[in-house]
């Protein structure tokens, strides 16, 4: 742990004091701590109620959100503490109000979630024809069907969802096939057993009954578990999973027993349930977020849905935009600042050339070579 | 293979053990190989009514006579094949032989040898659903021998040809026999439980003939005992079979056997007394399986449980106790097999000329065509494609080509200063 000199821009005049930093913590909260040690003995930066404490190191504004190693500080430079006006640059531009919008990942993991419900229809509609030796009741066809609904929503909701981050497409594809089916076919498994114990099924009513517990148990652990993927970006995402599937699941053992034809019903109970689970993985996360950052087109030409890339920007983390940029959200602000990876391309926002941290505003056009997205602020997080 | 099997045996029995409980159920299978149009199967069994009406009926056109209720549809054609199935009742039979006098030497010893055939033949029936007793009757200690007869498994009422009494100088107390006999079925019926079946086979080659000395006092005779014994037939919940031999009073056995019973008239002879008793065994036969081929396709049968009521339509349509047809919770019915061919449905089916219900391919280019405008269409009218301009390339200045070698030849390397140059704008002060 080196011991690095940090000057104080005080009321007294400049001074030195020597501290001993973790090179693998966050800047920004050891910063934090030093400023109390010191104001503990009297020693205060000088500035306002309004103003922000800028980190300076070697001449250069550094992020306090990273750590020293990541920042690749070192201690022959003193680290600089001073006080600075906080918001200059946004104050200078207005933000627009933010407006309702329709954000194009939502409606992808909707898509997604439709397809992979409707490829699992054909699938089992043309597969599980017959009982035979592998599936020997009605009760194994039902956790068949049901783990393969589940296999392919979660596994084209999840690889659509990580080609929308950028993030590995093979991996995304497995992991949400093998949530999936665990889910859904776990989730059958257990109504059907809750239904055999709780002697369900046998007088008409009970019998949808028992249909309800298990599509309902199905919709929802598969919606449970496909929303794990994210849990580390939103703890409440397994919840919104299994209460969207669950949802669902009811309404398509309803379908499901409505009179005339079953394989229809079947089909809409399955396309609700994809549609329910994609919307459940994309969308309620969106609610607890301040605004979206979304490719807007390339070059001037707009990309379908299978080129789209979005991320969702929730406060008080950072979201990670390509490899040398990322936004960080505080407090509602947002700011595009650098990663410490050297850039490729040429990044602007609004038209400016991005050189350090930068803050954007709603409607902000973000352009990273030719790609272009621009960051829409969700009106429920209007400042 | 195996581990997965006891897997799915395991779910399947947790699952289907407390649903399959109380009703039996109907199985989906295809009406013959190859076939997509679904029949429904069902195990039935008659009830001793039924059986009573099909008791003159022969199998196949018993196989024919059936029809089911499935759905709101009513008349729906099905056809029957006899079943062993699992025996819950034990049906009751008791066989009268005659032992008077003129059944002495080759009657007696045709009827024994007709008898233990036709016991042997039972065994094709399913196991424990029959109970027999043989009783001889003659015109001393009628009741007493008919009480004494022990129902029991027909390859133990063989031991019971083998002690009938040699037939000697006793009478024949037909009317009192059959009286005495129906009532001790009708006890052994009801203590045997509901939808147990009962049947009474006589086997006689005398006109009712009592009253002499050596008789039991008290048997019935003339008309009024005629009229006691076809009333006790009449009223009897059993079929009763008279099976004369010789030349007996027609009439009076027809008067017997009244509309419930049956009378045959045959000549001493092994193979034609056979015949009969060929039927009183298909009589017992009360397991059925009935196949029901649907008009709907097998994707339509999910909406949930549907009673499938077989009916057999001889002598009046008349239903059978409902099998529960149980749909999977989640997927769509699937076959269970193929319906077997005893059911002939193959050549039913070819003769309706029902083409396959196959609705997969509609629906799945239904899902297709969802897709394509999720796809493609939906986010053009969401997403407008954009007017946009290309943005002018924001590039880099750019670096001078460099040579193989890294050498740059673009730098231009400053003169050496020399003593006279002057960098300041004022000469600095000596």
């Amino acid at each position: 742990m080196p011991t690095y000199h940090v000057d104080l821009a005080t009321d007294r005049g400049p001074q030195r004091v020597p501290f001993t930093l973790d090179d693998d913590r966050p800047l920004q909260p050891q910063m934090i701590h030093i400023l109390e040690e010191l104001r503990q003995r009297g020693i205060v930066l000088r500035g306002g109620p309004e103003d922000e404490v800028v980190i300076v190191w070697s001449g250069r504004e550094v992020d306090g959100g990273q750590t020293p190693e990541r920042l690749k500080l070192s201690p022959a430079y003193p680290i600089e503490l001073k006080m600075r006006r906080r918001g200059l640059a946004a104050a200078r531009r207005p933000e627009p109000a933010a407006t309702p919008f329709l954000p194009r990942s939502g409606y992808i993991g909707l898509v997604a979630g439709v397809t992979g419900a409707g490829i699992a229809w054909v699938v089992t509609a043309t597969l599980f024809t017959d009982l035979g030796d592998v599936l020997i009741s009605y009760g194994s066809l039902d956790i068949a069907v049901a783990a393969v609904l589940g296999g392919l929503i979660g596994a084209i909701l999840l690889g659509l969802v990580a080609s929308t981050r950028a993030e590995s497409v093979p991996g995304g594809i497995a992991l949400g096939g093998l949530l999936g089916a665990v889910g859904a076919g776990g989730g059958a498994l257990l109504g059907l057993l809750g239904a055999g114990a709780l002697g369900l099924g046998e007088s008409r009513q009970s019998f949808i009954v028992a249909r309800l517990l298990v599509w309902g148990l199905a919709g929802g652990l598969a919606g449970a578990l496909l929303a794990l993927s994210a849990v580390g970006r939103d703890r409440l995402r397994p919840l919104d999973g299994l209460l969207f599937g669950l949802g669902a699941g009811l309404v398509g053992g309803l379908l499901l027993s409505l009179p005339g034809p079953s394989d229809l019903w079947q089909l809409l109970g399955f396309l609700v349930i994809g549609a329910a689970i994609g919307l459940a993985i994309v969308v309620p996360g969106f609610r607890r977020s301040i605004g979206v950052v979304e490719l807007e087109h390339i070059g001037g030409r707009s990309v379908g849905l299978l080129r789209h890339r979005g991320w969702e920007v929730a406060d008080n983390r950072m979201t990670p935009l390509g490899r040398a940029f990322q936004i960080e959200a505080r407090q509602g602000r947002c700011r595009l600042v650098p990663t410490g990876h050297a850039a490729s391309e040429v990044v602007q926002v609004a038209g400016k050339t991005v050189t350090g941290p930068v803050d954007i505003v709603n409607q902000d056009p973000i352009a990273i070579g030719p790609r272009v997205f621009r960051f829409r602020r969700f009106p429920e997080a209007s400042l | 293979m195996i581990a997965s099997r006891m897997i799915w045996l395991l779910v399947a029995a947790s699952v289907a053990v407390p649903l399959a409980a109380q009703e039996p159920e109907a199985t989906l299978v295809r009406c013959a190989e190859g076939s997509n149009r679904p029949c429904l199967v069902a195990g039935v069994r008659l009830t001793p009514d039924q059986l009573r009406r099909a008791s003159g009926l022969r199998v196949d056109s018993l196989a024919g006579a059936w029809r089911a209720r499935f759905l709101g549809d009513s008349g729906l054609f099905a056809r029957g094949r006899r079943s062993r199935g699992d025996e819950g009742q034990s049906n009751r039979l008791l066989m009268l032989i005659d032992v008077s006098g003129s059944m002495k030497n080759l009657g007696i010893g045709t009827v024994k040898l007709v008898v233990r055939d036709f016991l042997r033949t039972l065994d094709s029936l399913p196991a424990g659903s029959l109970r027999v007793a043989i009783a001889p009757f003659g015109s001393r200690s009628v009741a007493q021998r008919i009480k004494a007869a022990a129902f029991t498994t027909p390859d133990s009422a063989r031991l019971a040809i083998d002690a009938l009494p040699d037939p000697d100088t006793e009478n024949t107390g037909l009317f009192s026999a059959v009286e005495m006999a129906t009532e001790r079925l009708g006890t052994e019926l009801a203590a045997a439980g509901d939808g147990a079946a009962g049947a009474l086979v006589v086997i006689t080659d005398g006109d009712n003939d009592v009253g002499r000395p050596g008789d039991d006092p008290g048997l019935l005779a003339g008309d009024a005992g005629l009229a006691r014994a076809a009333r006790a037939v009449d009223q009897s919940p059993v079929v009763v079979s008279l099976i004369g031999i010789g030349h007996l009073n027609d009439k009076v056995l027809g008067t017997l056997a009244g509309s419930k019973g049956r009378k045959y008239l045959v000549r001493l002879d092994a193979f034609e007394l056979a015949k009969p008793l060929g039927g009183v065994r298909d009589y017992f036969w009360s397991n059925w399986e009935v196949a029901v081929p649907l008009g709907i396709a097998r994707e339509a049968l999910g909406r949930g449980l549907a009673p499938l009521i077989p009916a057999l339509s001889a002598g009046g349509q008349s239903y059978s106790s409902p099998a529960v047809w149980r749909p999977p919770v989640l997927a769509l019915p699937a076959f269970g097999g193929v319906a077997s061919a005893d059911f002939a449905l193959a050549r039913v089916e070819r003769a309706a000329g029902i083409r396959s219900l196959d609705r997969r391919l509609p629906l799945a280019l239904m899902v297709a065509v969802l897709l394509l405008l999720l796809w493609l269409v939906v986010p053009r009218l969401l997403w407008p494609p954009l007017a946009v301009e290309a943005p002018e390339a924001v590039a880099r200045p750019k670096s001078p080509p460099v040579r193989p070698g890294g050498l740059r030849l673009d730098v231009k390397e400053i003169p050496p200063r020399r003593p006279t140059d002057v960098t300041a704008a004022r000469a600095r002060k000596a």
